[in-house]
């Protein structure tokens, strides 16, 4: 029981004492994330996809839709390692072939850059639209605050992959209405922190002498009270994207968003899903590329959450 | 007359197969003259008392009742007849000629009609339950009163259909004490279950796993004979396949071989020609699709000016079935083939109805659709694809239409031959489209199980299995929508109402070979307008009641009849009656 | 606090109105005219005029949505064009497994995610934290529908023939007997209310098996739910557990428990009772919240057991597109998690007594 009885509260508050004295901000927020254990497992990870999405086409032997049919293929062709002891004489695939004999490799690679790009456009509209609805309903108050907060309220009332599936259902399957979907389930989330975060600061005093010297509401809006809102929000984005890219791959899952032959990994889940037995190799790799993306996201989120706040050391 | 009915019945019986499908004589007998219909006894249709005021032209024909033959008095047989045959289908009348007797009498010539009649649509009900239910399938759902081997016990929504033996049914014992019918839609699922031992018996193998069960010691799988084709549609009446050049040049882009090789279980047949091989007539062995010519396409196209810029719609349904086992996947190999000579594919994947809806009225360019057999006869093929009114690719073929109609309406087996030889020359000629693939398909059953079989066309006779333990359990793709068939059309609430409602006649287990069941024997007409059948005798229903007559006749009157009360079922569209015999009476317009 | 109820409850109305409204509005907004998209392949003229004069599409939008609130109001939410049965009997059918499955992984992520909280904060930094957290950080992160196929595939096929097998599919083990209690009682006349609830009651496999007294059949039941609920649970246990650790570790650093600890107490003491108390607030409000993210989760996860659940029939309905369900689906489900939440609300306001005033 040592261990707990030794935790200081000084601990605790060190690395503030320490940073604060010689670091600008930033540089102490980024030394606080270099630091933190999962920060650097997720910037690592992160770091890994990036490379792997942005040269896929380098990396990856073969396209996401080529079909080989050179001598000793097959459909759902076992993977095949030459250094790992499979005969030097089978060609070799690392993750195999799927049904359609295509390199689950190449579509595995490929598949991080819809991934990837999933998550950073859902979220990046989700967070826009959301930050704009909560910053107005903060500053403005009273009736519009009311009517955006409430509308909210009731978005957030349906279990959230119900609710993305009703509105795919409305618009039709296909990636970017599950894009469209997933955002429009996200926004509440957003909406809040950034209206808890303008009213945190509207009243305080800095704002005040802006309003006094005769800045406009939109000024002192983005220039004052939303700058507040950016650190919660950088936080809350990350750990969201992570989120985003699993309801897409659920969706795509289900056979309602991404659509054949692109090589999203829930797709490619769902379309192999009658070879889980026959055929597991077809089920393992694209799981666990959908779970070290998000992952990835998930560490980095908590690290920056961290690093970002002082008090918090978990 | 009885002496006489007997030798009847399997002398037509065997003329009736050799003409439809049978693989010898190429000529068989025309159904034996001596063998005039039977029943003459009782009153002849025209004897049907005729109304003496001229009848009204605008008013819908009135259905007579017939008086009971009279050598039955303590019977009085139903009658329901439109002499004119004005305003219905093909049926003109339907009569219980004595209590074990029922007659049919069709507008026009029918060769399939005993075929017809095996499906479980025409399952024959109770005429007392039917008033106490209404012919409303929510009531019949929940205690269906048939003469199957198996009899309700519960409906478990979403779950499992359990059944208990029928300790009366005629056929024999049973060799179950229950069937407890259940469903996933997940192919690998239903075969955990099946090795795990929940399970006797799985409907669907996926085509990847077909390996794996020859090699498991505990399962054994039961292939199903192919009696379906894949074909890829395409409609005449729009851009680019308006050119017949063009639909040539992709019959010679499509590599059926590699689809076959790599989608489709082992045994599964490259389609040389619209029906399967079995189709006899209708199999045309002297016909070869084309070859697989990538510079004679390219040349076609070319000299068509084909477009390369603009992508080609390609529509489909996410619908596992046996001619298609992987749709999703065998469209992106189609995409791909197309691809190899620069003309772009466009998958669209459609929801089921939808996509039948608007492919069958014509407004889809390219489709992945196949067509499995409702009764083992050519006409269920062409007539239902390059027929006249068939919309799918566009503007009828006159040409085709024409060779159709020779062979519809004869009943010599060469001039059919050869009236579908010129069919399917002309297909190969106009491309309406691309013949793809016989799937063969399979279903499993632990390596125990005794009696196991699977029926191509009709549901399995589970009370003739036996597996490990008091109640028979099978797997199937779906659960079934109601318990009143005559208004249902699809194959998982056919394996269910089939062991509760059984029908005139049926096949021989895991065959296309017509066998005997509620009908002990069937005759027809020299010209195929009249067919009688002889009902089993004692046959009990469920609830006591013996059959007779009148519960045939009553069980197709009330799909027949628009005005009937109990023409109610499920969603009242009675589909396959439909299909098969064309208009209701009394419809309403 | 009855003031606080009540304001409570004054929000509730409004968001099951806007819930309807949002249902509404979508099902509007249902692209070309609704009785083809309604039909489908069945429509015709005559069928669509008798469509819109049964549904009154006729009418302004507003005496719609008042005729639709109203049928909704009486439990009436109308047919499904599938099978042509009454939505409510459909959702009588599968809302029951559904919650039993939402219920299970409730218990299971809670029980579980704040022992392994609990555990690794006192342990904290140790070789169980790190293990935990590692846990915890991967179990976020995995998509359930996967989860679950892995899962079915390590307790149906590697440990088959064991005694550690686990059904992966189905509710209940075929022939089981378990008979439907309108049978039972004799109501299979019962119509509305008590039809419907008996229903409900008897499609809980757990209740109806129980009630009968059937522990056999208990028991299976249960062997069916292990490993559909694990899959649903393991996000929530993965959020718990963080949740129970951070809020015990803030606690462990306020003075009284270094005074408790001062005094002599033992520990297990002092975490149990004074740490692990005061950290209950947060901890109960997260596992109320994971209500939702259980239930989105119980969508997938039916899919992959192939449970007869509200989540299946969704999938199945939005293929078919069979719009009365998907409808009534959204609805019962949502005005479910509204109810759930509200009692989180309220109990997490009689925890922490400050909320109540703000």
């Amino acid at each position: 029981m040592a261990t707990t009885t030794a935790l200081p509260v000084s601990t605790v508050r060190a690395p503030v004492l320490r940073g604060g004295t010689t670091q600008s901000p930033f540089r102490r927020t980024m030394h606080r994330l270099l630091r933190h254990r999962s920060a650097q497992i997720g910037i690592a990870l992160m770091a890994m996809l990036l490379f792997i999405a942005i040269f896929a086409d380098v990396l990856a032997p073969y396209a996401f839709d080529e079909q080989l049919r050179t001598p000793g293929t097959k459909p759902r062709l076992e993977p095949c390692v030459h250094l790992l002891g499979c005969e030097a004489d089978k060609p070799q695939f690392v993750m195999g072939l799927d049904s359609n004999r295509r390199d689950v490799l190449s579509r595995i690679l490929f598949g991080s850059r819809l991934s990837l790009s999933i998550g950073f456009i859902t979220t990046g509209v989700a967070v826009l639209f959301g930050t704009v609805l909560g910053a107005i309903a903060g500053y403005v108050s009273g009736w519009s605050d009311t009517a955006i907060m409430r509308t909210m309220d009731i978005f957030q009332a349906f279990p959230s992959l119900l609710l993305a599936i009703a509105i795919v259902s409305v618009l039709g399957s296909g990636l970017v209405n599950t894009l469209i979907a997933v955002a429009i389930v996200d926004i509440p989330t957003y909406a809040r922190i950034a209206r808890a975060s303008v009213l945190g600061v509207k009243e305080l005093e800095y704002v005040n002498a802006s309003k006094a010297l005769g800045a406009s509401p939109m000024r002192i809006l983005f220039t004052r009270l939303l700058p507040n809102s950016l650190t919660p929000l950088i936080v809350a984005g990350t750990l969201g994207i992570g989120t985003t890219i699993l309801s897409a791959a659920g969706l795509s899952f289900l056979g309602l968003g991404a659509q054949p032959p692109l090589s999203e990994w829930g797709l490619m889940l769902g379309a192999e899903r009658a070879s889980v037995f026959s055929a597991p190799h077809l089920m393992v790799f694209a799981g666990v590329a959908i779970m070290f993306t998000v992952l990835a996201f998930n560490l980095l989120g908590d690290g920056l959450r961290d690093a970002l706040d002082p008090r918090r050391k978990a | 007359m009885t002496s006489k009915n007997r030798l009847f019945g399997p002398v037509a019986f065997a003329a009736v197969s050799s003409m439809v499908l049978a693989a010898c004589a190429p000529a068989a007998p025309p159904p034996a003259p001596t063998a005039a219909p039977a029943p003459t006894a009782a009153p002849a249709p025209t004897a049907a008392p005729a109304p003496t005021k001229a009848p009204d032209p605008t008013k819908a024909p009135e259905p007579t009742k017939a008086p009971a033959p009279t050598q039955a008095p303590a019977f009085k047989g139903d009658k329901m007849a439109v002499p004119a045959c004005k305003d219905t289908g093909e049926m003109k009348s339907i009569e219980a000629v004595d209590a074990l007797t029922v007659k049919f009498s069709l507008c026009q010539p029918d060769p399939s009609f005993p075929y017809k009649v095996t499906g479980n649509s025409f399952g024959i009900l109770q005429k007392d339950d039917l008033a106490k239910t209404g012919g409303d399938a929510k009531k019949i759902n929940e205690n269906p009163v048939g003469t199957g081997p198996f009899k309700m016990k519960e409906w478990k929504r979403g779950d499992s259909i359990n059944l208990d033996a029928n300790t009366a049914w005629w056929g024999g014992a049973n060799q179950n004490k229950g069937l407890v019918i259940r469903w996933t839609k997940e192919a690998s699922q239903a075969l955990i279950e099946l090795r795990s031992g929940n399970a006797d018996g799985i409907e669907k193998v996926a085509s990847e796993d077909f390996d794996a069960i020859k090699k498991d010691s505990k399962i054994k799988l039961v292939p199903v004979e192919a009696l379906n084709i894949l074909y890829v549609g395409l409609n005449n009446t729009k851009a680019p396949f308006d050119n017949e050049k063009v639909r040539q040049a992709f019959a010679m882009v499509i590599d059926r071989k590699k689809i076959v090789d790599d989608y489709y279980p082992a045994g599964s047949q490259v389609a040389q020609s619209f029906v399967p091989d079995s189709f006899k007539p209708g199999f045309s062995p002297n016909v070869k699709w084309y070859d697989v010519d990538l510079k004679a396409a390219k040349a076609l196209l070319d000299e068509a000016k084909f477009d390369y810029t603009k992508e080609v719609p390609l529509s489909y349904r996410e619908v596992v079935r046996v001619y298609l086992p992987s749709p999703g996947k065998v469209a992106q190999e189609i995409q791909a083939q197309m691809k190899a000579i620069g003309v772009k594919i466009k998958l669209e994947p459609k929801e089921s109805g939808t996509f039948l809806k608007s492919a069958s009225s014509g407004n889809e360019t390219m489709v992945l659709l196949g067509w499995g057999a409702d009764y083992p006869d050519a006409t269920n093929f062409y007539d239902t694809h390059v027929g006249p009114t068939v919309k799918t690719f566009g503007k009828p073929f006159d040409d085709i239409v024409a060779q159709l109609k020779i062979g519809d309406t004869n009943s010599d087996f060469a001039k059919r031959q050869a009236a579908y030889d010129k069919t399917n020359e002309l297909i190969k000629q106009h491309v309406p489209l691309i013949p793809v693939a016989h799937g063969v398909s399979a279903q499993a059953f632990g390596a125990g199980v005794t009696g196991a079989h699977a029926n191509p066309l009709t549901p399995n006779e589970y009370s003739k299995m036996k597996g490990a333990k008091d109640n028979f359990v099978y797997v199937q793709s779906g659960e079934p929508i109601s318990l009143d068939c005559a208004d249902e059309s699809d194959g998982e609430t056919f394996n269910a109402c089939g062991q509760i409602f059984e029908t005139l006649m049926g096949f021989k287990p895991g065959t296309i070979e017509l066998a005997p069941a509620l009908a002990t024997e069937y005759a027809g007409n020299p010209d195929a307008t009249e067919w009688t059948f002889k009902l089993r005798p004692n046959v009990k229903f469920h609830n006591g009641a013996t059959m007779d007559a009148n519960d045939v006749v009553l069980s197709f009157v009330r799909q027949w009849d628009a005005a009937n009360p109990y023409h109610k079922g499920d969603t009242g569209d009675f589909q396959y009656f439909n299909d098969y015999f064309g208009d209701f009476l009394n419809a309403k317009k | 606090m009855a003031q606080y109820i009540v304001k409570r409850l004054i929000l509730l109305v409004f968001v099951v109105i806007g819930v309807l409204v949002v249902t509404f509005g979508l099902a509007r907004a249902i692209p070309g005219d609704p009785c083809t998209s309604m039909l489908g392949e069945k429509a015709t003229p005559e069928k669509c005029e008798a469509f819109k004069q049964r549904f009154g599409l006729n009418d302004s939008t507003p005496v719609q949505f008042v005729r639709y609130v109203t049928n909704i109001a009486r439990g009436d939410f109308g047919q499904s064009i599938r099978d042509s049965r009454d939505v409510t009997d459909i959702i009588a059918e599968r809302l029951p497994l559904t919650i039993e499955l939402t219920i299970t992984a409730s218990f299971i992520s809670a029980i579980s995610g704040v022992l392994l909280g609990i555990v690794s904060s006192v342990r904290h930094n140790g070789p169980v934290d790190v293990v935990a957290m590692i846990f915890a950080n991967v179990g976020v992160s995995m998509p359930i529908f996967w989860l679950g196929l892995l899962l079915a595939y390590l307790f149906a096929i590697t440990l088959g023939g064991t005694s550690f097998q686990l059904p992966p599919s189905a509710r209940i083990s075929p022939g089981a007997d378990l008979p439907n209690l309108l049978k039972l009682w004799h109501m299979e006349d019962a119509t509305g209310a008590s039809r419907f609830f008996t229903e409900l009651l008897s499609n809980s496999y757990l209740l109806n098996a129980a009630m009968q007294g059937k522990w056999d059949v208990f028991w299976d039941v249960i062997k069916h739910l292990i490993l559909p609920s694990v899959a649903v649970a393991t996000v929530s246990v993965s959020i718990i557990a963080r949740m129970t650790r951070g809020a015990m570790l803030d606690v462990f650093t306020q003075d009284y428990i270094r005074v408790a600890r001062a005094k002599g107490l033992g520990e297990r003491l002092v975490v149990m009772k004074h740490a692990f108390r005061n950290a209950l607030v947060p901890i109960v409000t997260v596992v109320g919240l994971q209500f939702g993210g259980l239930l989105s989760g119980a969508v997938l996860t039916e899919t992959t057991f192939s449970l007869a659940g509200m989540g299946t029939k969704l999938v199945e309905s939005i293929e078919a597109r069979d719009y009365p369900v998907v409808q009534g689906i959204v609805i019962v489900v949502s005005l479910l998690l509204v109810f759930v939440n509200l009692l989180v609300d309220l109990s997490y306001a009689y925890l922490n007594p400050r909320i109540r005033v703000q």
